[in-house]
């Protein structure tokens, strides 16, 4: 049920999104009700996906004006495009391409193609429910992966084991991002799918240009496999189009940057990564997200004149890295609520966007382009490549967004950003930043708690930052079993 | 398992216990250049022109890493981590430069810390150089890699003042070839029904190939190979088995498995021979050569397209060195061999190959548990041979 929020706008807000939300699920099943239903037989995971209006509540608790309606318009169009993935599979795989999360997907677009990707299930449902996984992990650990691999493609790999992810699928199609355990997860995929397969291989130090340029003709090579295997061809006009809004929200992009730059920052936590990750990385470049952002902007910029800030008590200034916990999705409310802090940047979002525009006047500026954006794609910019990746940019993003300490997301699964901690920490320490590395699992709950994710912070706030609780009845709270 | 020993093989013994070992300071007194390395896609050739020469990175006798563990944290592997730690100790001093394959997420990690830590600071004309080593094979993949092997090359000739010419790299190419047709004839005797060498000898020879200049070990290596020709093969095993995974260069690991009557007879895994002894193209541009060499016979599971080729090499070596069981041995942490697992393991189980899986430390730790385990893997081996000798 929905809790009154106190005034008529924020309230109408909530009841007008939680209806959309219902209204783009009940489109999906509109389309043909017996396909759908045989879906939930064959992907069960989606009955999950029903429990986004709860996630919603958890995100905005104690929210309202800007922040809230933010939050709503940035989970209905996740649900927009998820919606429009899971008809991709709904209404038969037979012309599906089934992909990796990190290939570019403004070809499939550009192609004309049905896609579907395989980490989908993962990269949603421990943000919905903070448990739901455990049984797929707990699957692929029986057949034989350790346990300690990043959650990830672990869950990834545990939809596929227990037969949930499409097969009878057109072509596979993946790359060596966004880590090595997700590139070695495409193996198992490929030795159980009897079909077709190309494998885009991201060089090591992708800022070289040759480098560069080799992925430039990995590119090339999907494109042919793809019009070999499916028989649909290149559209480079539409693929023009589709860069060229691209390249408009990246300048939306840059903007809200400088926007939650100042004091009052309109906007921040999750309606910064969430927008980033859906819209850059998962579903980039389409006309919804471009309208989305279109819109979105122009909320975020009267709020931004106006001086409202996102938090209405924002004590302290953030910055994350490393990836953010998906399996405690409503982390930032707790932040928000309970110690006042707002995260105004991220390593899922931050990156170089100011070189990112792509040159859309020839076929091969726009794949140059392409591949320059997707070699820097969310966790291959920093996760991957020569040490130079990783560590600048957070203390450039610490600088960029006035923050007062820097939050270290230390999943115990990410090998590469693990290895860089003690050259942090030296690092952190030189230059005087206060930070705190709270260890968690991305999506594991079960290695570390909602609640041992908050005391590690609860700690840092109190012993470093001497600082005071906005509300105390916050500091513990027993939410092991829920959602 | 009785076997008499070689004498000759106490000089190949005696190169194992540290990094700097009795032919590397040999070769360095004569002013010549030892450069490191990680990795198998790091050709040994390439580092052997002029007078240079590879040495495979170890860290005999590994115990605590707790620096490396402060920079790598806990959850990267124990060989990378042991690396780290020895580095940071000073045991690679010696060394003129390090060539790097960016091969995996452990090694890279490691690699980057001996520039960012300074490690080799204050030695005159060091060079680091780090691979961008593709992992698919594709004609502009090969073309890539060539190109970086040429610029590793200008980066030693530059510090060791020596010839990377086409001409230079095609003698290195030639004398590795060489070196590896005697190694060749030694391996081949573990393919015979009653092999003259056991798995813990060709274990220790292999690693003290990468980890010392072979010019130096030519000569120590033919008599070896004529005393291991002329000795009688060994009857008293209980089972063949080939130990396939990741890092495995304590040949104590190989010991303690024939110990249990399990004679070693394949060996697919880093610093092992499988890949490693095949004959480098002569022909063509040298770099070229060497890339599309070592991209084409990687069996690392770093390479993303060459999961079914592997699973047929496991078959087909398996079927040439007679093994009757299989080892899969892979590193606490790696995530490449633990996917590889999930995948391979059950085709080869399918295929009636019994499979151990054993996960260890880079360390030769936990001995009792390993010996156990390998114990019950040879009494399965017999076990499965008894059946099917009844029901045949």
């Amino acid at each position: 049920m929905l809790k009154y929020r106190g005034n008529i706008r924020d309230q109408w807000v909530d009841f007008k999104y939680w209806g959309l939300n219902w209204l783009a699920i009940l489109g999906l099943v509109a389309t043909n009700p017996y396909r759908v239903v045989v879906s939930l037989f064959k992907y069960p995971w989606i009955y999950d996906l029903l429990k986004t209006n709860n996630l919603v509540k958890r995100y905005n608790e104690g929210r309202s004006g800007t922040a809230l309606l933010l939050s709503n318009l940035n989970v209905h169009r996740v649900v927009q495009g998820v919606v429009r993935s899971l008809k991709n599979i709904v209404h038969g795989t037979k012309d599906t391409v089934l992909a990796n999360c990190m290939v570019p997907t403004e070809i499939y677009q550009a192609m004309d193609l049905k896609y579907f990707m395989t980490e989908l299930p993962a990269a949603l449902l421990p943000m919905e429910d903070q448990h739901t996984c455990d049984k797929y992990m707990d699957l692929i650990e029986n057949n034989g992966l350790p346990g300690d691999t990043c959650s990830y493609p672990r869950i990834t790999a545990g939809v596929f084991a227990a037969g949930e992810i499409p097969r009878d699928v057109k072509v596979l199609i993946s790359n060596n991002l966004p880590c090595e355990a997700g590139m070695a997860s495409y193996g198992y995929y490929e030795d159980n799918l009897n079909v077709p397969a190309y494998r885009l291989d991201i060089p090591y130090n992708f800022k070289d240009e040759d480098a560069l340029d080799l992925f430039v003709e990995d590119m090339r090579g999907m494109i042919a496999f793809l019009e070999k295997h499916t028989g649909h061809r290149m559209d480079w006009d539409r693929l023009r189009e589709i860069l060229t809004r691209y390249n408009r929200m990246n300048e939306l992009e840059l903007e809200r940057w400088e926007m939650a730059a100042s004091g009052t920052p309109p906007l921040a936590n999750e309606n910064i990564w969430i927008t980033h990750f859906w819209n850059y990385n998962i579903d980039p470049g389409n006309s919804e997200s471009s309208a989305w952002y279109e819109e979105t902007h122009k909320i975020i910029r009267k709020a931004y004149e106006r001086k409202e800030p996102a938090l209405k008590d924002l004590r302290f200034r953030a910055v994350l890295w490393n990836p953010p916990t998906f399996a405690y999705a409503h982390f930032w409310n707790w932040l928000e609520r309970c110690w006042g802090i707002a995260c105004l940047n991220d390593m899922e979002s931050f990156g170089h966007f100011e070189d990112m525009f792509i040159d859309t006047s020839t076929n091969g500026t726009m794949l140059k382009g392409l591949a320059r954006k997707w070699c820097n794609a969310t966790m291959a910019r920093h996760t991957r490549g020569p040490m130079e990746n990783y560590l600048p940019d957070l203390w450039h993003m610490y600088e960029k967004f006035n923050a007062d300490f820097i939050l270290v997301a230390g999943h115990i699964g990410c090998r590469s950003s693990s290895a860089m901690t003690g050259v942090m920490k030296e690092q952190a320490q030189k230059k005087g930043i206060p930070f705190c590395i709270f260890d968690y699992e991305l999506m594991d709950s079960r290695v570390c708690s909602h609640q041992g994710i908050r005391d590690q912070i609860s700690n840092f706030m109190f012993n470093v930052m001497k600082a005071k609780p906005l509300d105390e009845s916050l500091l513990v709270i027993d939410d092991d079993s829920e959602w | 398992m009785v076997m008499k020993k070689l004498k000759e093989m106490e000089f190949f013994e005696g190169l194992l216990d540290s990094p700097r070992n009795p032919l590397v300071d040999e070769a360095l007194s004569q002013g010549r250049t030892a450069v490191g390395c990680n990795c198998y896609l790091v050709p040994e050739p390439l580092l052997s022109m002029g007078g240079a020469f590879p040495v495979r990175l170890r860290a005999p006798g590994a115990g605590s890493t707790e620096l490396a563990t402060h920079y790598l944290s806990p959850f990267i592997c124990s060989y990378a981590r042991s690396i780290l730690e020895n580095a940071l100790d000073g045991a690679y001093d010696f060394l003129g430069g390090l060539v790097f394959a960016s091969s995996c997420t452990h090694i890279t990690r490691c690699g980057q810390h001996f520039d960012q830590l300074d490690i080799h600071a204050g030695r005159e004309g060091f060079f680091t150089h780090f691979l961008d080593t593709p992992r698919k094979l594709y004609e502009p993949g090969f073309a890539f890699m060539a190109k970086d092997l040429r610029r590793a090359a200008q980066k030693m000739a530059q510090s060791c003042g020596m010839d990377a010419g086409d001409e230079a790299l095609s003698e290195a190419i030639r004398r590795h070839n060489a070196f590896n047709a005697l190694l060749r004839r030694l391996s081949d005797l573990r393919k015979e029904e009653h092999p003259r060498i056991t798995g813990t000898e060709f274990h220790t020879v292999m690693v003290a190939s990468k980890t010392a200049p072979k010019d130096m070990l030519l000569g120590p290596l033919k008599k070896l190979v004529a005393a291991a020709e002329k000795r009688e093969g060994i009857k008293d095993f209980r089972a063949r088995v080939m130990v396939v995974g990741s890092i495995f260069d304590n040949p104590r690991f190989t010991e303690l498995i024939e110990e249990q009557g399990g004679l070693v007879v394949a060996d697919r895994y880093c610093f092992g021979s499988l890949p490693g002894l095949e004959e480098i193209g002569e022909e063509g541009d040298p770099y070229e050569s060497l890339a599309r060499h070592y991209l084409t016979t990687c069996e690392c599971p770093r390479m993303m397209e060459k999961l079914k080729d592997r699973e047929g090499s496991l078959k087909r070596w398996a079927g040439e060195f007679r093994a009757d069981g299989i080892i899969f041995e892979t590193m606490k942490f790696c995530d490449l061999w633990g996917y590889e697992a999930v995948s391979g393991v059950p085709k080869l189980r399918d295929s009636g190959m019994p499979v151990v899986r054993i996960e260890r430390e880079y360390a030769f730790v936990g001995e009792g548990q390993l010996r156990t385990r390998v114990q019950a893997f040879i009494e399965l081996i017999e076990g499965k041979r008894l059946a099917k000798a009844l029901a045949g």
